[in-house]
């Protein structure tokens, strides 16, 4: 079974030598430690906040508060120059948040050309129908996250135009009821809405978010939202359960319990394989081509650069961490915190990434930052291996069915 | 001093009841201790003791008593205040002749109130009674009298009230010892004999011997030996405590102080042995006590392995202050390297391991308590207190156990759940009598097993504090003990076994194995927990197999957080101990040591 992830297209053809470019991204795996090939750009503005979400936002009305956002966007440039000479061109960007959806579009259009200018990310003008003088695409994968509220067709499009090629929906789920636990502002409506209008706005490569384990829900309500989504016919689907001890303060106890969340895992990936999505990583589905090159650089452990408050970079086995204001952020964008990463910690970060992952972790690799994967590895694996937990495929180590709902007491085994 | 004018005499009571305070009164009045600068309760000097609130290392203290002109010198010998240690009264009181046996008035008679006038009747003392606390509005000295008129026989006129802790009566009691305590006996001109009571360690000087003198005197500089080794010394200082440690040089007969001799091992001057002139052993030593035999064991381990010489060395220490204090070497799979010790009762055990950890700083787990038990098989016999030593059930063994007397007082309102408690831990009903109409004191015989786990507590909780016990020993009795033995995924784990009655063995087993399937954490794999007796399984339960644990989400912000989140598991992990392929916390050893009945 071998299984290459990588980006099928987005819609656009693109003009000139760029074409010759490889799309297999799975051999490119080691070229992302040398430098940073991924940008992560925090997005932290919210309408309002929701009770489970443990991102850095700060809820504002927007409309309020355009001149900040627009002078966010400058200092986000500030921060960028920064890495200038420590990364070469970026084949991703992401923007995440917050509700990056919240930006004047035009802010996205400036932002990648600035990077684009300065770094590159082979923007092009489009030679499709879409006919806008500035439209623009790129061979790089460039993610935005998007609230189904409030968002136009008009304004996606002029994401599209400005090089975006890939969007995440925070639909949740397409349960009005549910959506009011989470204390979402949009209905499921809107959700639906929203990924129609993206797909009409020329996305290509769409993923909608769902959550599970909700207060009050079943497992069928989940299996339901998975058959909304595939019917959607996006390209891509994340799944979060609700967590015992990450949402222990949401959930107040009333979760799933876990029989229920073991089964609700169970069904949703026995539904999405069948529709034809690939369990590529814990809570990822993707259809062939479309998994999230952005992620798989995180899990694959390849050097990223992050801009924003609370976001990270890792370069060079150095872990940086953007301090947690956005006040703070703005007066001192190039304040962070510096760890640097031993071989131990490297090796740790390698399992529980790796693992991560359905193509699983490359033993080869871990034995570079840990002799044959460090003390008693071998002895350690084998044990979980007879547990039927874990499984070796070549040079590849690899959860199992079994293993994957136990997937941090396997990596804690291991660490 | 002439022997006419000493006075050798202890304050017993029940715990609380006021004995330090009224000693504190004696040592203001006698001058010895300036109230400007008292300290609180000077003979209760170690902290522990204070905290808890009792007594473990007699001292004695010369108070010196001016009454119609002639000058008078009181010895006021301590004695330990708790239930375990009756034998340590027991070894204070054979250096008096007379006890003031204290009662607080808004409690009454309590049970080692009783415990303690039985000793000094025993030893033939000369009693004082003392209504104490008679200041306090809940005080009833009205009934309290008539307690210890009906229960003891003193007469009206013997009681003696007063208020230590304003000082009221302080004078009329030391009046009262001085008229009604007996002056020492023995022969002042005779050769040395003296009564070793007490001891203890000063890390400069060696061990501190604590000595009630009979006949002749004790001179520095002398030679003398020890009745029952026969090994000699030559006396470094003599001295007094005032309660300071002064050194006076001599001792007469009659007299109470302390001598050093540069003795370096406290086994070399055993509690009861009779010090006597090198040269001149006498015909007959002065009567000893019994050996102090401990009666309760446990293992301990130090939490961390590396710590294993540090508890050795702090058991050394601690030995040299606490001479009933018994250990030997032992390992565990479970815990590696320990020792198994001895004590004279729960109370002792739960106090040294307290000292232990807190003065060596030390983090131990203690083993399920056990007492001994004597085993009889074709014409041999042998004892056995550890579990793990216990031999595989035979006919034709016979296995006896230790059962003591105890008295428990209460009132009569807690009467009924504590009779059902005690006849559930096998008690065999001896006496009850009304004290008065409000209280009852139980007389029961029971295994000593039965009381070392959790009773006293019990005891307390089910009578809000109100009950009271004390307890001697009695004799070993034919007995039905089996050993249970827990297997944790199928693997026994020593640690855990314990021995217990065979009627009780289901009851027990089953606590013990609910408790601990709370305690291990859940694994990938379903945990069973068993009791067995021999091959027979009596008790089971599961821990059920961990099946969900994932994180959701991990992206690029969260790595090091998640990674954190995971090593802090990790490290929880290592905490525990392994036992096959299951990790037990260490709780678990400390639960099943504090499992209740
Ligand atoms: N009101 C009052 N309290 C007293 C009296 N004697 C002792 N106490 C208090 O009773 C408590 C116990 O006294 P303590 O001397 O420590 O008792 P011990 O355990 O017998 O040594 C302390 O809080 C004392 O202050 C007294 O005569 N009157
Ligand atoms: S909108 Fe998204 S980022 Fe903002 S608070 Fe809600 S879940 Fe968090």
């Amino acid at each position: 079974m071998k299984k290459t992830y990588g980006t099928r297209n987005t819609g656009h053809r693109i003009r000139g030598q760029n074409m010759n470019r490889p799309t297999n991204y799975e051999l490119r795996t080691t070229s992302y430690e040398q430098s940073a090939q991924a940008l992560y750009v925090h997005i932290p503005f919210c309408r309002s906040k929701c009770g489970y979400c443990h991102f850095y936002s700060v809820a504002s009305s927007v409309e309020r508060q355009m001149s900040k956002v627009a002078l966010y966007f400058e200092q986000l440039k500030v921060e960028l120059a920064e890495y200038k000479g420590k990364a070469g061109s970026f084949s991703t960007i992401y923007f995440g948040g917050g509700t990056p959806s919240l930006a004047a579009s035009g802010l996205f259009f400036s932002f990648l050309e600035f990077v684009d200018r300065e770094f590159g990310i082979g923007l092009a003008a489009c030679e499709s129908r879409v006919r806008c003088p500035v439209s623009r695409v790129s061979e790089a994968e460039i993610s935005i996250e998007a609230n189904p509220e409030g968002i136009s067709l008009e304004y996606l499009k002029h994401l599209r135009a400005a090089g975006v090629n890939r969007i995440s929906i925070g639909c949740q789920s397409f349960i009005d009821g549910e959506l009011k636990t989470l204390g979402r502002r949009h209905n499921a409506a809107a959700g639906l809405g929203a990924v129609k209008l993206a797909r009409r706005a020329g996305f290509g490569n769409i993923n909608v978010d769902l959550m599970g384990g909700i207060p009050g829900t079943c497992v069928e309500d989940l299996l339901g939202n998975c058959e909304q989504a595939i019917a959607l016919g996006v390209e891509h689907i994340s799944i979060y359960l609700l967590d015992r001890k990450e949402d222990a303060a949401f959930l107040a106890g009333k979760g799933w319990e876990e029989e229920e969340e073991l089964r609700g895992l169970e069904m949703v990936r026995a539904v999405l394989v069948k529709a034809g999505y690939c369990n590529y990583e814990l809570s990822n589905y993707a259809r062939p081509g479309f998994a999230c090159r952005h992620n798989l650089v995180y899990w694959r452990g390849g050097d990223y650069i992050g801009l924003g408050p609370t976001a990270c970079s890792l370069l060079s086995g150095k872990r940086y961490k953007n301090q947690a204001s956005l006040r703070g952020y703005l007066d001192e964008p190039g304040k962070r915190e510096e760890e640097f990463l031993d071989s131990e910690t490297r090796r740790r970060e390698k399992i529980m990434l790796g693992l991560r992952l359905q193509e699983g972790l490359s033993l080869k690799e871990l034995s570079k930052v840990a002799d044959g994967g460090g003390r008693d590895f071998r002895r350690r694996v084998a044990r979980l291996e007879k547990l039927g937990l874990l499984a070796i495929e070549g040079h590849r180590l690899m959860l199992t069915a079994a293993g994957q709902p136990l997937a941090d007491r396997v990596m804690v085994e291991l660490f | 001093m002439e022997q006419k004018n000493i006075r050798n005499f202890s304050i017993v009571a029940h715990i609380d009841h006021g004995k330090s305070t009224l000693a504190d009164r004696f040592l203001e009045q006698a001058g010895t201790l300036d109230p400007r600068k008292k300290r609180d309760q000077l003979m209760d000097n170690m902290e522990l003791e204070r905290e808890r609130g009792i007594t473990i290392k007699a001292k004695a203290v010369r108070l010196v008593y001016a009454q119609a002109g002639r000058e008078y010198q009181l010895n006021l010998i301590d004695t330990p205040g708790h239930v375990d240690f009756s034998y340590e009264v027991s070894r204070s009181l054979k250096a008096c002749e007379g006890v003031l046996l204290l009662v607080d008035a808004t409690q009454g008679i309590e049970a080692q109130t009783l415990a303690h006038a039985y000793l000094s009747l025993e030893e033939d003392l000369d009693i004082i009674p003392v209504i104490n606390k008679i200041d306090m509005r809940n005080a009833d000295v009205g009934k309290v009298r008539s307690q210890l008129v009906k229960i003891f026989g003193f007469k009206e006129q013997e009681l003696i009230e007063t208020s230590a802790k304003q000082g009221d009566g302080v004078e009329a009691t030391m009046r009262a010892v001085v008229e009604r305590v007996r002056m020492p006996g023995g022969d002042a001109a005779g050769p040395l004999r003296a009564l070793v009571f007490d001891s203890s360690f000063d890390f400069f000087r060696g061990v501190v011997i604590f000595i009630r003198m009979v006949d002749g005197e004790i001179r520095e500089g002398q030679e003398i030996s020890f009745y029952s080794s026969g090994i000699s010394f030559k006396v470094d200082e003599v001295g007094i405590f005032t309660p300071e440690r002064k050194r006076i040089g001599r001792l007469a007969a009659g007299e109470v102080g302390y001598f050093i001799a540069g003795i370096k091992d406290p086994r070399q001057a055993q509690v009861g042995d009779t010090v006597c002139e090198a040269k001149q052993r006498p015909a007959e030593p002065l009567p000893g006590y019994r050996e102090i035999k401990p009666v309760v064991f446990c293992g301990l381990y130090p939490q961390a392995a590396e710590d294993y010489g540090k508890l050795k060395d702090a058991l050394d220490r601690l030995r040299l202050s606490d001479a009933a204090l018994s250990y030997q070497a032992e390992s565990s799979q479970a815990l590696s390297f320990g020792f198994r010790c001895g004590f004279l009762g729960k109370l002792h055990m739960e106090i040294t391991i307290e000292r232990l950890e807190r003065e060596h700083d030390l983090d131990l787990i203690a083993t399920t308590p056990s007492v001994i038990y004597k085993i009889t098989k074709g014409g041999k016999e042998w004892q056995v207190q550890n579990p793990a030593d216990f031999p595989e059930i035979s006919a034709d063994q016979e296995i006896h156990e230790l059962y003591i007397e105890i008295s428990v007082i209460t009132p009569v309102e807690y009467m009924s759940p504590i009779i059902d408690v005690l006849k559930d831990r096998r008690g065999t009903h001896r006496r009850t009598e009304f004290l008065d109409p409000e209280r009852v004191l139980l007389v029961y015989e029971v295994p000593l097993a039965e009381v070392v786990i959790d009773f006293y507590d019990r005891l307390k909780s089910m009578s809000r504090g109100y009950a009271s016990m004390d307890y001697t020993p009695l004799d070993y009795r034919l007995t039905q003990v089996v050993k249970v033995d827990i297997l944790i995924n199928k693997e026994r784990v020593e640690a855990f076994s314990f021995i217990c009655h065979r009627d009780k063995a289901r009851r027990r087993s089953k606590a013990m194995v609910e408790k601990l399937s709370e305690i291990i954490p859940r694994h990938m794999f379903a945990v069973p927990i068993q009791a067995a007796i021999g091959g027979e399984i009596i008790a089971r339960t599961n821990v059920k197999a961990m099946r969900k644990d994932v994180t959701s989400k991990c992206y690029g912000g969260d790595i090091t957080r998640k990674r954190k989140l995971l090593e802090r598991q990790k490290k929880g992990k290592k905490k525990m101990q392994s036992i096959g392929q299951v990790e037990v916390p260490k709780e678990a050893f400390l639960a099943a040591l504090k499992l209740e009945e």
